[in-house]
Order: structure tokens, then sequence, then C-alpha cells
């Protein structure tokens, strides 16, 4: 079975659009939604889940942010190797310096047009697919 | 006082010269008597001599202590001179003008601070000063007479001591210092005013471009798919409704984003360097890659200035593209130079285009004002805004001429500060876009 995605993203329609993009550069991994980084770790946690092989990121979250999130998640030896994109609205630099300070993978900005959303996640699969992993 | 006991003196000893003339003469006085009377009258004169002396040295001390007085009585300091106990035993005008006639004989901290108890921390200056010995300095706040609070800046130090040397009086001075501190007070309070309005102007383009963005985000994507998913179930006018839906969204995603492009002119501020401006406005103009029927050329030889270099590569990018969009020719021309002006440099981007009247010639540098409707031309208008804001900040000026239907020429100023190459800029907590 391939290993699943785990999109950590509260919007509803962000969520349609991941899926949607998955669907049409035919990604068929099983896709895992959590809305905020409280609920990520909850399912990374739960030893009846398998860990999914990327996780895809939201800065902006209720309840626990995207970089609250991986603070907690890259000092747990469990969850540090799970390769971590981060996708988000932010361009501001800070969030990009922070993000690669806790040892991200990657940083997308999600661009206004779904068309280029769709080939912003046909570089993470692209990356995905040819970068070795643990 | 004095005279009397001089008198007194001198009186004695005439009486017993008297005494020695009238009842010892004759008989003739014997050695015995004559020392004895000897005696008596160095006794009588040195009495004399000793009271007269005292009596010039209080006089003396009474008009250097009658001066002294008045003079601290006079002195425009606030003093009071305290007891071991805390008690005021003295004070000048000014310390009565301000806190009262009756404050003699009170506790100091009573009149000064309105306190039952002596003041925290304890001991106080006033008693540290009579442990030690020492001048002590201090501020305090005390209350006047009136209730209003005051800022004083003071000193305490031992005035008076007793036979053995032991302190037992302080006098303390103490100088009003109450504007210079309100005026401190209201300058921090500005300052902190000023750095919470930064912070919250960063929130806010933080927000902008989070918070904004994201449901405009989602509109657009929820329009192409309803124009890709229902194609076969919507008629034209269906899909240009969409197609609008989508351009109207695209076109407010760019004035968040001129939005925030102003707001990090000056918020933002990158490091100076001497800049070399051939280079630059080549750079430039490969990266506007304007259409073959418009030429972009240099006419003379560009100066190397100290600025900020991704400001003015935004300031020409501005400049030119604008150019480019609006070129209404066949043939379009468009040429960049530079002055040598004294004190500054002169630069201009002068097009063949369709030129601006002289009414809007303030108007265009205003934020979102686009002189064309914005279905014929996309344009957020906030190109020239940014262009105006980064030559402001650099200290020069922007204007235009302008020629309706024969071309525009923008002028803008740097001046050359070669002095102050070496100052670093620096803002707190920013990052650069």
């Amino acid at each position: 079975m391939k290993k699943g995605i785990l999109l950590v993203e509260d919007d509803r329609v962000d969520v349609m659009t991941v899926r949607r993009a998955l669907k049409d550069i035919k990604v068929t991994n099983p896709l895992i939604v959590a809305g905020n980084g409280e609920e990520a770790l909850e399912y990374l946690r739960d030893g009846e889940n398998e860990k999914p092989g990327i996780i895809l990121l939201d800065l902006r979250m209720p309840k626990m942010n995207g970089l609250e999130f991986l603070k907690v998640a890259k000092q747990d030896g469990a969850l540090r190797s799970i390769p971590v994109v981060v996708l988000t609205t932010s361009q501001e630099d800070q969030d990009k310096v922070d993000s690669f300070d806790l040892g991200v993978a990657g940083y997308m900005v999600k661009p206004v047009d779904y068309k280029q959303f769709v080939e912003v996640m046909r570089t993470i699969d692209l990356y995905w697919t040819l970068s070795e992993l643990p | 006082m004095w005279y009397k006991r001089k008198a007194v003196a001198v009186a004695l000893f005439l009486g017993i010269v008297h005494i020695l003339v009238t009842h010892f003469s004759p008989p003739p006085l014997t050695v015995n008597e004559f020392g004895r009377a000897a005696i008596f009258i160095v006794v009588a004169y040195v009495i004399g001599y000793v009271s007269e002396q005292r009596a010039k040295g209080e006089n003396a001390l009474r008009e250097s202590e009658g001066k002294l007085t008045a003079m601290l009585q006079s002195i425009g300091d606030p003093m009071s001179m305290i007891d071991k106990d805390l008690n005021i035993i003295w004070a000048n005008e000014n310390a009565h003008k301000i806190f009262g006639d009756d404050i003699v004989g009170k506790k100091c901290y009573a009149v000064y601070h309105n306190r039952k108890e002596p003041c925290e921390p304890y001991p106080c200056f006033v008693l540290k000063a009579f442990q030690d010995g020492k001048v002590h300095e201090y501020d305090t706040q005390v209350i006047d007479k009136d209730g209003k609070r005051l800022y004083f800046q003071r000193t305490a130090n031992v005035a008076l001591r007793d036979n053995e040397g032991k302190a037992t009086a302080v006098l303390e001075i103490s100088r009003d210092v109450t504007e210079r501190k309100q005026a401190e007070e209201k300058q921090l309070q500005l300052l902190k005013e000023l750095e919470t309005a930064n912070i919250e102007l960063k929130d806010f383009a933080y927000i902008v471009s989070h918070d904004l963005k994201a449901p405009l985000r989602a509109i657009t994507a929820l329009a192409d798919w309803l124009s890709t998913d229902y194609k076969d179930k919507l008629d034209e006018a269906g899909k240009e409704q969409l197609d609008l839906l989508m351009n109207r969204v695209r076109r407010m995603h760019n004035l968040i984003e001129g939005i925030l492009q102003y707001s990090r002119v000056g918020r933002l501020k990158e490091e100076k360097e001497a800049v070399d401006f051939n280079a630059l406005v080549l750079g430039v103009i490969t990266m506007i890659n304007p259409p073959e029927n418009i030429g972009i050329s240099v006419v003379n030889e560009l100066p190397t200035v100290v600025c900020e270099k991704t400001r003015m590569e935004e300031v020409f990018q501005n400049l030119l593209s604008n150019a480019v969009r609006y070129m209404d020719k066949p043939k379009g021309e468009i040429t960049v130079g530079c002055t040598d002006e004294d004190g500054y440099w002169k630069f201009s981007v002068a097009d063949n285009g369709p030129g601006i009247e002289e009414k809007y010639y303030d108007k265009i540098f205003l934020i979102f004002q686009s002189l064309k409707p914005r279905d014929e031309v996309e344009s957020t208008g906030i190109g020239l805004t940014i262009v105006k804001k980064i030559i402001e900040t650099h200290g020069g000026k922007i204007w235009v001429n302008s020629k309706v239907g024969e071309g525009s020429t923008f002028f803008f100023t740097v001046p050359k500060e070669r002095e102050r190459k070496e100052i670093k800029r620096k803002e707190e907590g920013g990052s650069i876009s």
C-alpha cells in the first residue's frame, strides 16, 4: 500500500484544492487531513495509524499553527524524519527562515490561480518521488 | 553685652587701684601686698580682655549666621533641616511656600510624602546620612500642599553635630525637576506608542498577506472548478461571468499585493551600497523584455550612486514598464538619461507615448490612481506611488513633464551622499521580500 500524505490545513477549500490537484496529477496515495497542529500530532502519535510519507503543512491555523507544530514534531524522534513541506500564503521572509530553521524539506507559496497550484503540487510530487528518504 | 563686661572690668580695675591707694598708703606697701595687687590687676585685665574678645567673636558669629540664614531663606531651592526622629526643625522660605507655613515640627515623611510611616525602603536617605555621615543624592516624588505631585532631585547631608561629633540634623536640599521629568515621561510614552504602532503595522501587513488572500484564493479555485466541472451546463454568458469573477479576484489580489509592497518601502530598509546605474538600468530593461516595436535606450553615461539597490531597481522597473504598457505609437521610443546637478543627480525617463494632461500631474502619484479604465489596461495604480515613496525616502524629488499626444518625461533626483556611505540602516524584526 502506498504511504499516506498528511495534509495539515484548516481551510476546507484549500483541502479541496490539494485533493483535486493530487487527482489531476494522478497521485493516488491516501490523503489524511488534520485541521491544525494538535490534530496532526494526535494522528501521528496514535500507534494505530501508519506514519505518512510526507506532511504538507499550512502555517496559519487555529489552536496550534504550523511553526508550533514543527517545534514539537522536530523534537520527537519518531516524527523527526518525516519530510515536511510548508504550503502557505505567506511570502514573509521571516516565515521562510523560521520554517527552514525548523528543518522543513521545502517551502511553497500557494498561488491564487488553481492551475499554478497544480504545478506546485506536481513539483512536490516530483521532489518526493526523486528524493531518497530514510 | 560686651561693653557691660568691659565696664565691669574697668570698674574692678579702678576699684582695686582705689583701695590700694587709699587704704594701704601710708604706710608704704609691702612687697607681699604689692604682689597681691598686681595679681588682681592682671586677673581683672585678663577678664576684661577675654570678655572683649569673646564678645567680638560672638558678634562675628551672629553676623555670619545672619548672612547664612538670609541666604538659605532666599535660595530658590526648597531646603529643610531634619532631626534624628525625622522632625522638620527648620525650613527655608521656598519649602514653606511649597509645603505650607506650618511644616516645622512635623514629620518629614508626613509633610513631603503624605505618609503615616517613615518612607520605604527603610532606612531612608536622611537616616542613611545620619548613619554614615556621607552626602546622599536621590530622586523622589513629593506631594505639595495642594496635593500636586512633584519630582525632586535631593541631596541629604549632615548639617549639625553635637559636642561629641555625632550628627544631630541633616539638611535636605531639593531641586524641582517636575517639568523635565514630565517631558521625559511624555517622550517615553510617545516612544512606546510609536513602537506599538510599528508592531501593529507589521502585524497588519501580516494579516493582510495571510488572511485576506486566503479567501480570494478559495474564490478563484471554486470559480475555476465551476467553469471546468460544469462546462456543458454553462452557456456563453455564464462562462463570461465566471471569467469576470476570476479576473476581479485577481485584481483584488494585486491590490493587496500593492498595499503590501507599498508598506514594505520605508518599513524594510536594505543596506545602501554603491550602485552602477548603467548595469542596473540594463538589468531592468532585460527583465521587462519590451516588445520589438518599442526601443529603450540609455542616452548618456549613468553615474554610480550610493543607494538601496533593489529599491532603485523598483523605480526603473515601474517607470519603464509604465512607458511600455501605455505606449500608443507604432514605434515606441523610451530614453533614460541623467544630468549632474549641484549636490544631486537628475535622472529622466522619457517616452513618446500618449502623454499626461497637466491637471493629472499630481494625481498620478496618488495611491491606486490610474488614468485608464482598469479593463483597458490592467493596473493597480500603485506603481508610481511606490516610486514616489522610494525617491522621497532617499531624499529626492519626482515630477513629470508631458505634452498630450507627444509623450511624457519623468524626472527624479537622487542626492549624492558619499559621506553617508558607511551608514548601515537596519530595522529590527524587518525582512526583505
